[in-house]
């Protein structure tokens, strides 16, 4: 009996589901491994190490205007996508009962609707009205991509605050609106950054969209790599490449603190496509 | 006391303040969502190719269902999301059952599992282009192959990559219904003398149906509506909608064509998931 306690406790370890994880992985460490080789073609494994083709990356001039495009849409997208969602958070929550399923219908139609779809039909509107080019279709198409995720970790945070509070607070003298800001707003403060960080990185990450919308010569950063990799594949792009890889991780670890990650993992997301 | 409140009616806000604060979301999903799909769906019949064509006519879906270039884009699409997504669904049960089996570092394994899905897909696809090279080249060192696979432009090489994509959501799917499963119910029919097979089909089955019914939907749909991952994986051979979709725009200003393209891409997906959902439901309801 005492024997065969041993044997078993070890085989508690999932040990396909620990391969697969692993191996849905290797990707990304092939990338990370091919950016450090110093010879000026792809290797895995690396034949040795350098940070050379970091700087190169960084340098040139394609990369270096796209990831600045990217940081400042996605910035943009994140703060216009908060203005636009806190507000409908609170309808879906606190609003008239009668208005609620239609709010929270309007957010899911994005979710699924084709990427493909929707990229088609922005483009069509802008062009008919005339602002094909411009930055402001792609803020808003971005928007439109990461709302769904947004509202949904808002939502469940503002449906875990007790009303009662903000009540007890408009009791004690204070304005609805001032009840809110300083009541239930930093109670969700939290559940505010991860959305902020999903509309980021919703558009940041972003390909159907700023593929249609991006205007040539001024394209968001994974459409030039994209681009870019039709034509060569280097140890640049693999080093660009472990930059996104490393700014993914700082986005993990930041969703992590603020709880927001399992909404990531529980949520129909268009990660791929 | 200036108006009486239902007892439905429990909102904190009133009616102007719901107005007001849901009312920008209803304008934004209408200017950006509504919109824009019906120009799409009034593109797809306009008489024209171009854009602004007007009038009405059904040639471009006569063309589409015609011209064999097209069909073949069809088909491709079509056997890509059904081999993905049932890859996905028999790879994604298999993990949720073993991780409830064995909870051995289930934290740590969900957290890297959904690690990859913050990474951008271009970089995914990237990587996952070099790992199926460097495979080759392993292969070839070895002796086991004297050709290369060649995964990295090939018909395999899109499943992989759409599978490797989904699993996780899949995965995560199932688990969260078989999270309710009772182990020791297993092992007690298990020790009854119940076979293996019975068991799972008895037991595990009907609580894992509900996922994998959720992630094939979702497997489905962004196989079937994916751009990158056939254009990058596929090496410029398999042809697919969203890809036609692409290249009709930028390439040849068909916009009549594209738009019919993906009116039709909406339809298979509408079809095939309302299709699925219920015979999913049904299956749930016979089993318990």
């Amino acid at each position: 009996m005492r024997t065969s306690s041993t044997p078993r406790e070890r085989t508690r370890y999932p040990v396909f589901a620990i391969c697969f994880t692993l191996l849905l992985l290797v990707p990304l460490v092939v990338v990370v491994a091919t950016a450090v080789n110093p010879g000026a073609y792809l290797k895995f494994p690396p034949d040795g190490f350098t940070l050379d083709w970091f700087t190169t990356a960084i340098e040139t001039p394609r990369f270096q205007s796209s990831l600045l495009l990217s940081l400042r849409i996605a910035v943009i997208a994140s703060v216009v996508g908060l203005a636009l969602t806190i507000p409908t958070a609170v309808a879906i929550t606190r609003g008239r009962r009668r208005l609620r399923p239609w709010v929270s219908t309007a957010t899911v139609l994005p979710l699924i609707t084709p990427d493909m779809l929707l990229a088609l039909g922005l483009l069509i509107m802008l062009v008919q009205i005339g602002m094909a080019s411009s930055l402001i279709g792609l803020v808003l198409g971005h928007v439109l991509i990461g709302m769904p995720l947004a509202v949904q970790v808002l939502v469940a945070a503002l449906s875990g605050v007790d009303e009662n509070i903000e009540q007890a607070a408009q009791t004690l003298g204070a304005s609805r609106a001032t009840a809110f800001v300083r009541v239930t707003l930093p109670a969700i403060l939290p559940a505010i950054g991860s959305a902020a960080v999903f509309l980021f990185i919703f558009s940041f990450d972003n390909v159907s969209i700023s593929l249609f919308l991006s205007a040539p010569g001024q394209t968001t950063l994974p459409i030039t790599m994209f681009q870019y990799l039709e034509y060569n594949s280097d140890p640049t792009v693999s080093a660009m490449s472990t930059i996104l890889i490393v700014l993914s991780l700082v986005v993990a670890v930041v969703l992590s603190r603020l709880g927001g990650l399992s909404h990531l993992a529980g949520s129909p997301t268009r990660r791929s496509s | 006391m200036t108006r009486a409140r239902s007892p439905e009616d429990e909102a904190t806000l009133g009616r102007r303040g719901s107005w007001l604060l849901g009312g920008p979301m209803l304008v934004f999903v209408v200017a950006l969502f509504g919109y824009p799909a019906y120009l799409v769906l009034r593109t797809s019949v306009a008489s024209g190719d171009g854009l602004d064509s007007g009038g009405f006519s059904l040639t471009h879906y006569v063309t589409f269902f015609t011209d064999s270039l097209y069909l073949d884009a069809l088909l491709n699409t079509f056997v890509i999301a059904v081999v993905s997504t049932a890859v996905t669904a028999v790879l994604g049960l298999l993990y949720a059952y073993e991780i409830t089996r064995r909870p051995g570092l289930r934290t740590v394994l969900l957290l890297l599992l959904v690690l990859p899905l913050l990474v951008n897909g271009v970089v995914r696809i990237y990587g996952l282009q070099l790992g199926m090279i460097s495979l080759d080249r392993v292969l070839l060192d070895l002796g086991l192959r004297d050709t290369p696979l060649g995964l990295q432009y090939s018909f395999a090489g899109i499943i992989i990559a759409l599978v490797m994509f989904q699993f996780p959501f899949m995965a995560l799917a199932v688990y969260a219904g078989l999270s309710r499963l009772d182990v020791s119910l297993v092992e007690a029919a298990q020790t009854l003398g119940a076979p293996r097979r019975e068991v799972l089909v008895r037991v595990v089955l009907p609580l894992a149906v509900p996922g994998l019914v959720a992630g094939s939907v979702l497997t489905f749909a962004a196989a079937a509506g994916t751009f990158i991952v056939p254009a990058m994986m596929g090496g410029g051979r398999v042809n697919t909608i969203p890809q036609m979709i692409y290249t009709s725009v930028s390439q040849t200003s068909q916009w009549a064509t594209a738009s019919a393209f993906a009116v039709v891409l909406v339809a298979i997906l509408a079809v095939s998931i309302l299709y699925s959902l219920r015979r999913g439901l049904r299956s749930t309801a016979g089993t318990r």
